[in-house]
């Protein structure tokens, strides 16, 4: 539950810097792109983005626990 | 003549049909209700994964149409969807899936009926629902009638002249009869693991679609870069920064405080809503969830990063389109991307069965839901339950093409802007199913009239602010476009919404008697 509330946070701030570098730049005197995003998207979006897939594999892999579903109570009993 | 796309899209069509036909088969093993609504829990990580997702003909149709008005920014306004997979899956997943086992749940209405003995909750639970998924259903017909008529042969789309709208029109309802005898058929037919496996097959070619029309339009409009600066000359500056481009200068797109609530907006949507929720619980064991999760992290990333790409681009190949139209930007990019090679004209098909695909998902898992709501939660639940596998069958087929027939109804006169529909099914979900999922799955002192409380002053406060911006109490930021809601201190009334929901969950359910403790236990602690 805590990593929800990290990943959450984490990323907020993420686009917060992002954000702030673009309300920076309201002009189109010093649009920089970065393999052709412009590089508030690229640090702010992009980048983080793919830090999430890459945590999502150690999350998947390595870190989440299996745990028994448990029996299927008879649904028919439930009516 | 593009015959080619029009090919195209009945094959996909028929392949649809066709596993439809293939997922009747599973449904007769266990029960009707069990196999028609919930694929008797045998799903997947790529099931799973790929279709529990909110992609929906808002992927192909709106959200593109925003990136094609607004330009950069609107990598923002999706970025949350980084973190969706993780937070949806994770937060409740395991518990949801154990939860429903536990009370032999098969639809969400179900799961809160019997966590807390009220067949009330799971009344309102079913009302809400329906209503909010029928809005949401709604809107996709639209999006699906426009894809065929797009790749309709002799409607010479890209020209764009008035004189040619007769013929459009015609091709709209044509197409739309057509998509809607599709899904509902496949869907009714199928049940549940129809709209799976559809939905699974259609993902496939959503990703291979994007991947090719990035291709081609990265081919034709070339770096990027450049293609942005061509954009902005149709634009202005802001097309390539916050708050994004707006025709209208009074109009701001996104501003910030906007941007942080859509950031929240995704992964609390995608965690409640109903469909998502009824494949999780559909799942095989706690390994396929933890394998969607990844698969689908990077599926999103290969989504919506190259959509925009595409739709800027696509902004300096075509620099305008007329009001209402940009909805139609993905589909028009197809056709024009490949015109002039050598069966061009089907591999636009091809292209266009990624929104045409996405959309079909939807509305059959939307008619999923739907129907099971009508016919399990309020029909078996309250008027018959003794009712046969037989009679729940022939319920179920009259509910689909009831739905279905209304659907068509609703869309004689079509809805502008079908993101905004979107978000507001999207948002109403969350803000009716989030903080009840919560405390259904969590917490042991909840209680059926708290969770009913949560229930409703989520969906009132939400849906409320919606009236509120309808009947005009506009403000100059956001989409332009009908149905809009008041955003209460320039941010997504969800956020209040949800924000409320918990106070009235937490308060009603502390000054409400207490759950009794041998069920509570049976439900959470282990046996």
């Amino acid at each position: 539950m805590i990593i929800w509330l990290c990943c959450l946070i984490y990323s907020v701030t993420f686009c917060y810097f992002s954000g702030y570098l673009r309300s920076g730049d309201p002009g189109a005197p010093g649009l920089k792109f970065i393999l052709g995003f412009p590089d508030w998207a690229f640090w702010g979006i992009v980048v983080p983005w793919v830090l999430c897939c890459l945590l999502s594999f150690w999350l998947a892999f390595r870190f989440i626990q299996d745990a028994d579903l448990g029996e299927e109570k008879d649904e028919e009993a439930g009516l | 003549m593009n015959f080619g796309a029009l090919a195209a899209l009945l094959i996909f069509i028929a392949a649809s049909v066709w596993l439809g036909t293939l997922a009747h088969r599973v449904v007769r093993r266990s029960s009707f209700v069990k196999g028609y609504f919930l694929g008797n829990r045998g799903l997947g990580a790529w099931a799973v994964a790929l279709t529990a997702t909110v992609q929906s003909g808002g992927t192909f149709m709106g959200f593109p149409s925003l990136v094609y008005s607004h330009g950069w920014i609107v990598l923002l306004w999706i970025g949350s969807y980084m973190a969706v997979p993780i937070t949806g899956f994770m937060v409740l997943g395991k518990r949801l899936a154990h939860l429903s086992r536990q009370t032999g749940a098969i639809t969400v209405p179900d799961l809160f009926r019997e966590r807390f003995r009220s067949p009330g909750l799971g009344l309102i639970a079913s009302l809400l629902i329906i209503f909010f998924m029928t809005a949401m259903m709604v809107a996709q017909f639209k999006a699906g009638a426009n894809v065929m008529k797009i790749a309709w042969p002799g409607t010479d789309v890209l020209a764009l002249s008035e004189e040619n709208t007769g013929a459009l029109d015609e091709a709209y309802y044509i197409g739309l009869a057509v998509f809607a005898a599709t899904v509902v058929g496949y869907t009714l037919i199928g049940g549940f693991l129809a709209a799976v496996w559809t939905d699974l097959f259609q993902s496939v070619m959503m990703l291979l679609g994007v991947i090719v029309l990035l291709a081609l339009i990265l081919h034709q409009a070339g770096n990027p870069a450049d293609a942005t600066m061509t954009a902005m000359q149709n634009t202005g500056p802001s097309f390539a920064f916050g708050p994004g481009y707006s025709p209208n200068p009074e109009w701001q797109f996104l501003p910030f405080g906007l941007a942080f609530s859509f950031f929240c907006i995704w992964p609390f949507t995608g965690l409640a809503s109903p469909s998502g929720v009824v494949r999780v619980m559909a799942c095989k064991n706690t390994a396929t969830l933890r394998r969607s999760i990844f698969l689908l992290s990077w599926y999103n990333l290969f989504i919506y990063v190259p959509l925009v790409i595409i739709c800027v681009c696509g902004r300096s190949l075509i620099p305008t389109l007329p009001e209402g139209k940009s909805d139609e930007i993905i589909p028009r990019l197809a056709m024009l991307t490949t015109r002039g090679f050598w069966g061009g004209s089907f591999v636009a098909g091809l292209i266009l069965a990624a929104p045409f695909g996405a959309i079909m998902a939807t509305v059959s898992s939307y008619l999923v839901v739907i129907a099971s709501g009508l016919v399990r939660d309020i029909y078996q639940r309250f008027f018959n339950p003794q009712a046969s596998d037989q009679t729940i069958r022939r319920l179920s087929y009259a509910t689909m093409i009831a739905v279905g027939l209304v659907a068509v109804a609703l869309n004689i006169q079509p809805v502008a802007y079908l993101q905004a529909v979107v978000i507001f099914s999207g948002t109403t979900s969350a803000a009716t199913l989030l903080v009840p999922l919560f405390m259904a799955c969590y917490w042991r002192r909840a209680t059926a009239a708290g969770t009913a409380a949560a229930m409703l002053v989520g969906a009132v406060v939400n849906i409320g602010c919606y009236v509120l911006g309808w009947s005009g109490f506009q403000q100059p930021i956001g989409e332009v476009t009908g149905i809009r809601p008041y955003f209460p201190l320039e941010v997504h009334p969800i956020v209040f919404a949800v924000g409320l929901s918990f106070l009235a969950g937490v308060l009603i359910s502390l000054f409400t008697r207490p759950p009794p403790e041998e069920h509570v236990s049976r439900l959470f602690d282990a046996n």
